[in-house]
């Protein structure tokens, strides 16, 4: 079983993208060498050959706002319909915390790779994967887990439930843990965004608005 | 405050003035550097928006007229979005249930978003629905109408 992994971000197979992370966890364990390619930095025609000799896809992108970044989107739309028995996965990975923020557009993949001809594998939403790419040695729990999950994929050809839902949590966030996160925010912006501004000499014009027309400062100065 | 038309589909004629014509639009894709959020806040390393940018958070409405590929928006208003990243802060805040980047501008317009497209089945109807209204809820729009383009005949340009 020929198995091909589509890295959707922009970024490409680098070791500073989250999504080649994911990928390389989840080829791991598995016993037959699993291909990993990119979308956005291959050659289109190039890829949908392979695509078409492999048993099992799996696409593991990022969120770009709510969906998979455009060139990603552009090549799933223009994707062929399956070649026999293969099947076809998603992973979409994001820095939300709550996996919610990627539903919509695993249903609508779901539906697409069905209408396609493909046996869809499954999709997962996992939040909490911002840093991923910074620092990773944070996210070796998660890594191992992927490589379980790969290689339990490898096996059945479908997504194993009980990981996914694993995967998925917190799927929306709790009213306790929504007071916790906002409590926690004027902290966790000095920490995060805040120090790498500071880093950037940015810091000083991080509420800036370049855009902004005379009406409008004339609204925001009363 | 004006009114800003953002046109995917050549075969309808809308008023000149602030058009953004995507069918005809070349831009380059986000790339997920994230520099307009931690380097430049606000302003992106790519300078072919910026006319768009200034439209959009100085109008009080924009009308998109936009052509679904699939069930689903087409790649090239996906790539329009997805350079509206600037336009919000990285900061975050927690509310129903989900997470909200906190605005960059002090309002942003409503929004229209009519579609040339006829759904299989409800299914897609409900998912196309459901992503176009989290797009614009995370985008701070107050009035977010999503609609077909008959709706739009009907009403007439505003």
């Amino acid at each position: 079983m020929k198995t091909i992994i589509l890295n959707g971000s922009p970024k490409g197979n680098v070791e500073k993208c989250g999504s080649y992370l994911l990928a390389q966890a989840f080829a791991k364990k598995m016993s037959t060498p699993c291909e990993i390619r990119s979308i956005i930095k291959e050659n289109r025609l190039d890829l949908i050959e392979s695509i078409q000799h492999a048993d099992n896809i799996i696409l593991i992108a990022p969120n770009y706002i709510h969906s998979v970044p455009a060139q990603t989107l552009d090549f799933l739309l223009a994707l062929p319909p399956a070649t026999g028995n293969q099947t076809l996965g998603f992973i979409i990975q994001s820095g939300y915390p709550e996996s919610s923020e990627s539903e919509i557009i695993c249903r609508y993949l779901n539906r697409l790779g069905e209408r396609l001809g493909y046996t869809v594998s499954g999709s997962i939403a996992k939040g909490e994967c911002a840093g991923l790419a910074i620092v990773p040695e944070r996210f070796k729990k998660l890594l191992d887990e992927f490589s379980a999950f790969g290689a339990l994929f490898e096996q059945t050809r479908q997504f194993d439930r009980q990981l996914v839902e694993k995967f998925a949590k917190p799927v929306r966030l709790s009213k306790p843990l929504m007071w916790l996160l906002n409590a926690l925010t004027p902290l966790s912006d000095v920490l995060g965004w805040n120090r790498i501004m500071k880093s950037n000499q940015a810091y000083e014009k991080r509420l800036d608005t370049p855009y902004l027309g005379p009406a409008q400062v004339k609204t925001m100065n009363g | 405050m004006k009114t800003v038309f953002i046109r995917e589909s050549t075969d309808r004629s809308l008023p000149d003035a602030s058009l953004f014509d995507l069918s005809e639009a070349q831009f380059h894709p986000c790339i997920g550097c994230w520099s307009c959020w931690w380097k430049t806040p606000g302003v992106c390393i790519h300078k072919d928006l910026e006319d768009f940018y200034r439209d959009y958070v100085n109008a009080g409405k924009v009308v998109f007229w936009a052509k679904p590929q699939q069930g689903f928006i087409s790649s090239q208003m996906k790539s329009l979005f997805d350079r509206m990243i600037p336009l919000f802060l990285p900061y975050t805040t927690f509310r129903n249930g989900g997470t909200y980047h906190r605005p960059r501008y002090p309002r942003y317009p409503d929004i229209e978003f009519y579609y040339d497209y006829d759904f299989q089945d409800d299914e897609d109807y409900q998912i196309f629905h459901a992503y176009v209204y989290k797009v614009f809820e995370q985008f701070h729009a107050r009035r977010i109408k999503i609609a077909p383009v008959s709706d739009f005949e009907k009403e007439g340009v505003v």
